[in-house]
């Protein structure tokens, strides 16, 4: 069992044969799960879920003995991560699908857009293919020229991807500054609050706003509360810490209650009910 | 009479303000962040924040022999390298300094490379070697860093098996007495992402390893509470955590620069705030004036 979900690290032609068996036995499962009646389908998919996820629950609580964090399920953590990591590549290949079939159809039709789609396809396909021509065959060259299937990658991941990255979130300082012009204005009680503790927090972490109180004492004084960089930290320890952890305790409560709900197959909408 | 017409004209001109043209503002963002990049004559008088003081302590407090290493996450992505490269740099080269081993982990695609340059690069300045005095875990997905958290916890080699290039963990000097958790002395978190969450569900309680994080300034106000109750223990918040970490350890790199560069920005933005409010209050004048004519 446990070798049966291990990851396969084995080269050439072996390794093939088994990502095809992989592939077949995979379809059988599925084709199997769609021929069955809807009512059955459901009963199984509620019921692997449960058991998926009744293991992390019984393994998390059940004391440890021994090691600080070892109990008699915790052996088992591979075979599960494992098989939870195949029905995640499972669920990956779905949206892949879904996603080309979306966009092909916009490019075949012409419709509004169709040359951003072009391009979502293009660089899918692109990456997809020198990634993998990186990884099995590096030193491949591309139709005889001198360039290799690594360079290309290169060129496509740190040159393209990585770029287009930074130059993205670097465009959102522009923004930022450009809307807290805006937005920071005194209107009501709440907004000139707002914006003065930003104001606050944002001199006290730079060098020009900790020079404008720098004429105060560092320490041994009540004055030394008044530097700039100590509003600011009181601010984010004393007023935006028991704020966080309010809606923190929130999250943690309405995460708990879906979690259930997924869990025990609950939720309205899922398992394909309408 | 006279005056209050003087009045109504300069309400009138000085509530144009409210709504300079955007492009201004870019024009003057980018000069603000750019002169004092290139202009290496400003003086800044940083203050290191309490956090970025407390993350130092705790790497300096490090214990170092052949039974610990620190895990570093680097799990960060090129949009925000501005900040979380230069932290890690900042990190690394304290690590290095003291000569503390250490192994690299990402749970993103995009930064075994830049991060084994990086230590390439520093190596050059504290002779480290590969395999001995620090190893690549290398990427794992992120959707299976729950699984990844749950192993390392109880079989470091067990659960990764190999490193970045496939070759078994074993195999390596700096892991021979490697097992689990408590061979872990600290965990270095440098990341823009919530993964921080799992880290402190799944690892940090187990064995009170010291966790320390760095992260983007967007991301670090969610994080203060786990400060407040010691299950973090210091934080690096944007550029200017690492600004902060590159003045402890004593060294003057770009994010020293850069936290200049930020200053400025910040003086920009908040000039820019008032600069708003006063044309809209003299907007509002203008308005109450044009009410009672």
């Amino acid at each position: 069992m446990q070798s049966f979900f291990e990851p396969v690290i084995t080269h050439g032609a072996r390794f093939f044969i088994r990502i095809l068996a992989a592939f077949i036995c995979s379809s059988v499962a599925v084709a199997i799960l769609l021929l069955v009646p809807r009512s059955l389908r459901k009963t199984i998919i509620g019921v692997a879920t449960f058991l998926g996820g009744a293991y992390y629950v019984v393994e998390f609580y059940t004391p440890a003995h021994g090691h600080p964090s070892v109990n008699f399920l915790s052996d088992h953590n591979d075979i599960v991560a494992n098989f939870s990591l195949i029905f995640q590549a499972f669920a990956l290949g779905l949206g892949v699908i879904s996603l080309v079939q979306q966009h092909a159809k916009v490019v075949v039709r012409g419709t509004s857009g169709w040359a951003f789609s072009a391009a979502l396809l293009v660089a899918f396909f692109s990456m997809v293919i020198f990634g993998l021509l990186n990884a099995y065959a590096p030193h491949g060259r591309i139709l005889h020229t001198a360039v290799t299937n690594a360079e290309v990658f290169s060129f496509l991941f740190v040159g393209g991807l990585t770029n287009f990255g930074s130059a993205m979130f670097s465009m959102v300082a522009f923004f930022i500054a450009s809307a807290a012009y805006r937005a920071f204005r005194i209107k009501t009680i709440e907004s000139s609050l707002l914006m003065l503790s930003a104001m606050i927090v944002m001199l006290g972490s730079v060098s020009f706003g900790t020079w404008i109180t720098h004429g105060l004492p560092e320490h041994g004084s009540p004055l030394s509360n008044l530097r700039i960089e100590n509003v600011s930290q009181w601010i984010m320890i004393q007023v935006n810490s028991p704020a966080q952890r309010g809606i923190l305790f929130g999250l943690g409560v309405g995460e708990l209650a879906v979690a259930l709900r997924i869990w025990l197959s609950l939720e309205r909408g899922s398992y394909f009910e309408k | 009479m006279k005056n209050n017409a003087s009045l109504y004209t300069w309400a009138t001109k000085v509530s144009k303000v409210q709504s300079i043209n955007p492009r201004v503002i870019y024009l003057l963002l980018i000069a603000a962040i750019l002169i004092p990049l290139f202009l290496n004559k400003i003086q800044y008088t940083n203050i290191p924040s309490k956090q970025s003081t407390e993350f130092y302590d705790t790497v300096n407090a490090i214990r170092n022999d052949d039974r610990h290493i620190v895990l570093v996450d680097g799990s960060w992505s090129q949009s925000t390298r501005g900040e979380n490269y230069w932290q890690l740099k900042a990190i690394l080269t304290h690590l290095m300094s003291k000569h503390i081993r250490f192994a690299l982990l990402s749970f993103d695609p995009q930064i075994d490379v830049p991060t084994m340059a990086l230590v390439r690069e520093l190596s050059r300045r504290y002779p480290y070697q590969y395999g001995v005095d620090y190893i690549d875990w290398g990427y794992r997905p992120d959707k299976s860093i729950k699984q990844v958290l749950k192993g390392l916890v109880i079989n470091i080699p067990g659960t990764l098996k190999s490193d970045w290039k496939g070759r078994p963990l074993t195999a390596f000097p700096i892991m021979k007495k490697i097992h689990d958790v408590t061979n872990i002395s600290a965990i270095i978190e440098v990341t823009n992402t919530d993964l921080i969450d799992k880290w402190l569900g799944l690892v940090q309680g187990i064995n009170r390893t010291p966790l320390l994080y760095a992260t983007t300034a967007i991301g670090a106000p969610n994080y203060y509470p786990y400060l407040d109750s010691r299950q973090l223990s210091g934080m690096l918040t944007g550029v200017k955590g690492a600004g902060d970490y590159e003045q402890l350890i004593g060294e003057q790199g770009f994010a020293t620069r850069a936290t200049g560069a930020l200053s400025f920005v910040y003086a920009l933005i908040i000039g820019l705030v008032i600069i708003g409010n006063i044309g809209q209050i003299a907007g509002r004048w203008q308005r109450l004036m044009d009410q009672n004519a």
